[in-house]
């Protein structure tokens, strides 16, 4: 698969807001109606939502969580969430916006039991590791770019990562990943900002 | 930045990662979804049973059924029937005479 960075250099225009959304309630397989369904009682639609979010959350929390050895259990407190609070959910947002902030929520709250908070990361994250995508056995291997890009990633300071993740296995817009993670709007844009920043000058070697 | 300028990340990562089967935790939580599901419908159920229980008994109940005699309030008393039995005693019984109990302290 080829692709093209063919934006090397960071631009400075302000991110885009997220487009407006169709409202989700009126389409019958959208993941809004899928949780009015199980909310009656339909556990399909449950089984349903999560085949479509199994393994975006699980890769979320994976690459959130401080020990990975956790993931699989803040994976399971958060869908354990969504099972207890069927009554309380109410299709004001998306699904999906309900189902990370939950996620979000429980990995913080991780950090806080480890009595390490993730801002502590941002500064120390500064050297992005970049030695091993420098190999030139790796330039013409797609899949050697995306074990880069990942490397990359997992490297980008916890909260700039969190966005990130967000558009990328929630497809959360800037707006919602705000909302997810308890910020404004210019908060998240600027850690989204910093992220391909980063991500860019680490893989500036795929160029 | 543009939307333009994330999504060929976002693409990139997205061909780059790989579903792990999680064959434990899919269990777990598909399980946890059906029992509390079947634990709501159970207390559902016993809620409606116990409300229909509930008519049921008050319906079958002999408590609303009893017949109660049909009174006249005119006859039901009986009041002034046996006036003048009444009024005989009544002029011929005679109050006892009071002995002077205690009138003096000296007169047991």
């Amino acid at each position: 698969m080829e692709i093209a960075f063919d934006r090397w250099i960071v631009a400075e225009a302000p991110l885009a807001a997220s487009p407006a959304l169709p409202n989700p309630c009126l389409e019958p397989g959208s993941d809004e109606a899928l949780m009015g369904h199980f909310q009656r009682g339909d556990e399909a639609a449950f089984r349903h939502l999560y085949d479509r979010y199994r393994s975006p959350l699980l890769r979320f929390v994976q690459r959130l969580v401080p020990d990975a050895g956790e993931s699989e259990e803040v994976a399971q407190e958060t869908w354990m969430a969504v099972i207890r609070g069927r009554e309380r959910y109410s299709p004001r947002a998306r699904f999906v916006t309900y189902l990370f902030s939950i996620a979000h929520r429980r990995a913080m709250d991780r950090w806080r039991k480890r009595g390490r908070w993730p801002e502590t990361q941002l500064n120390a994250a500064d050297e992005i590791p970049g030695s091993c995508i420098h190999e030139p056995e790796w330039r013409s291997q797609n899949q050697a770019l995306g074990a880069a890009l990942l490397a990359a990633i997992s490297a980008l300071p916890l909260l700039q990562r969190e966005a990130f993740l967000l558009r990328a296995e929630a497809g959360l817009g800037i707006e919602e990943i705000a909302r997810v993670t308890g910020t404004n709007l210019e908060t998240a844009k600027s850690r989204l900002r910093y992220a391909l920043r980063r991500l860019r000058a680490s893989l500036e070697s795929w160029k | 930045m543009t939307n333009d300028s994330i999504t060929p990340w976002v693409l990139q990562y997205r061909a780059s990662v790989e579903d792990a089967p999680t064959p434990k935790l899919d269990q777990a939580i598909l399980a946890a979804a059906g029992s509390h599901l079947a634990r709501r419908r159970t207390t559902r159920l016993i809620a409606r049973v116990s409300v229909i229980g509930a008519f049921a008994m008050f319906a079958i109940s002999p408590v609303p059924n009893v017949r109660h005699p049909a009174t006249d309030s005119r006859t039901a008393s009986g009041y002034g029937r046996f006036e003048g039995t009444s009024r005989s005693y009544l002029l011929e019984v005679q109050t006892h005479h009071f002995t002077g109990f205690g009138v003096a302290e000296d007169i047991p």
